[in-house]
């Protein structure tokens, strides 16, 4: 007589074959050993299933709903700044050629950086902006846009 | 509703979605979030953890819509999602530990229970989740798929990237580790009581 230990997760989990699982109870109702290791299987399956199930006290929809919200919103660059962005950067890229390979005074972009902080450029205060600061992803500035 | 109902709602509303459809993602989101909280939970063993697993799936579930496959089988592919994110997140941590939920939140005794009958519940609970807790990462997960969220072998080996022969001996593996875990444990404490 052959055990069929080997078949009992299967059988437990509902994965055999009709035959299968017929041979798998034939042959339990008859051996002692794999029977009880039948039984002792379901024990241990049944102590994980008795387990309380976590359940959220909040939907994580709201988050959700805001989420897609914040992607829907225009980001704070209009065109008119992107405009002046551009520009800024071709100021930028011909300081940098040298212009003749003067080495030039940051102070002299002062003029760009003397704006206020409600044109939401304030970045530009502290000098020539980098090719980082011009391009703004598009979360960054949205925290305070119209907040 | 039969399984076959529910997978080909799933495939509708995600077609929805893939097109913009909000109003259908909310009611994926209301169907599927309690089962992934769970899921969550079991792998992280930590409520805020998982509820931010939770929100980070369901957005890659909305931002890979239109990559989606109506074939019926979204439970195992929306798991799958969150399988990986949630190992990513264990080894950035490097810590895998059960849940340490309170108990009192999710299993409430009913009016007229036994206190001490309670207690002795509460404490295999606490046994059992131990001993899962004690059990290797795919162990683990394989048994959490197949005892808490009922998926086949096939499913499970999708969501595992594995094969169903592969699913069967995890299983039967974990299966050998909770016995061997639940016997000593019962053993101790038996120990202690006659003590």
């Amino acid at each position: 007589m052959s055990h069929v230990t080997h078949l009992i997760q299967a059988y437990i989990d509902g994965e055999l074959h009709a035959d299968e699982a017929a041979r798998v109870e034939a042959h339990t109702a008859d051996c002692d050993a794999c029977r009880r290791e039948l039984e002792a299987m379901r024990n241990v399956w049944g102590m994980v299933d008795a387990m309380p199930s976590p359940r959220p006290t909040t939907s994580v929809w709201p988050d959700l709903a805001a989420e897609l919200d914040r992607r829907r919103r225009p980001t704070i660059w209009t065109w008119p700044q992107r405009g002046l962005a551009a520009t800024a950067l071709a100021a930028g890229v011909a300081v940098g050629l040298g212009l003749g390979g003067q080495r030039m005074e940051t102070e002299s972009t002062t003029t760009l950086a003397a704006r206020d902080d409600s044109d939401g450029l304030d970045y530009l205060q502290d000098g020539l902006p980098t090719l980082d600061q011009l391009w703004i992803d598009a979360g960054a500035g949205d925290e305070d846009a119209g907040s | 509703m039969r399984d076959a109902d529910v997978q080909h709602d799933d495939d509708s509303l995600m077609l929805r979605i893939a097109a913009g459809d909000e109003a259908a993602f909310r009611q994926l989101v209301a169907r599927w979030e309690q089962q992934l909280y769970a899921f969550s939970v079991h792998m992280l063993g930590s409520g805020d953890e998982a509820q931010d697993l939770v929100q980070d799936t369901f957005l890659k579930v909305f931002d890979q819509a239109r990559r989606y496959r109506p074939e019926g089988r979204f439970r195992s592919w929306l798991l799958r999602i969150a399988g990986n994110k949630a190992r990513s997140a264990q080894r950035r941590r490097k810590v895998l530990r059960w849940v340490t939920f309170d108990l009192a939140d999710h299993d409430q005794a009913s009016p007229g229970d036994d206190p001490g009958r309670s207690l002795e519940r509460e404490e295999t609970a606490e046994r059992v989740r131990a001993a899962v807790d004690a059990l290797p990462d795919r162990q683990r997960e394989a048994v959490l798929l197949k005892r808490f969220h009922d998926l086949s072998y096939q499913e499970i080996a999708e969501v595992l990237e594995t094969t169903v022969p592969a699913v069967e001996s995890l299983l039967q593996r974990a299966a050998a580790g909770l016995r061997q875990d639940l016997s000593a444990m019962h053993n101790q404490a038996t120990r202690k009581d006659t003590a």
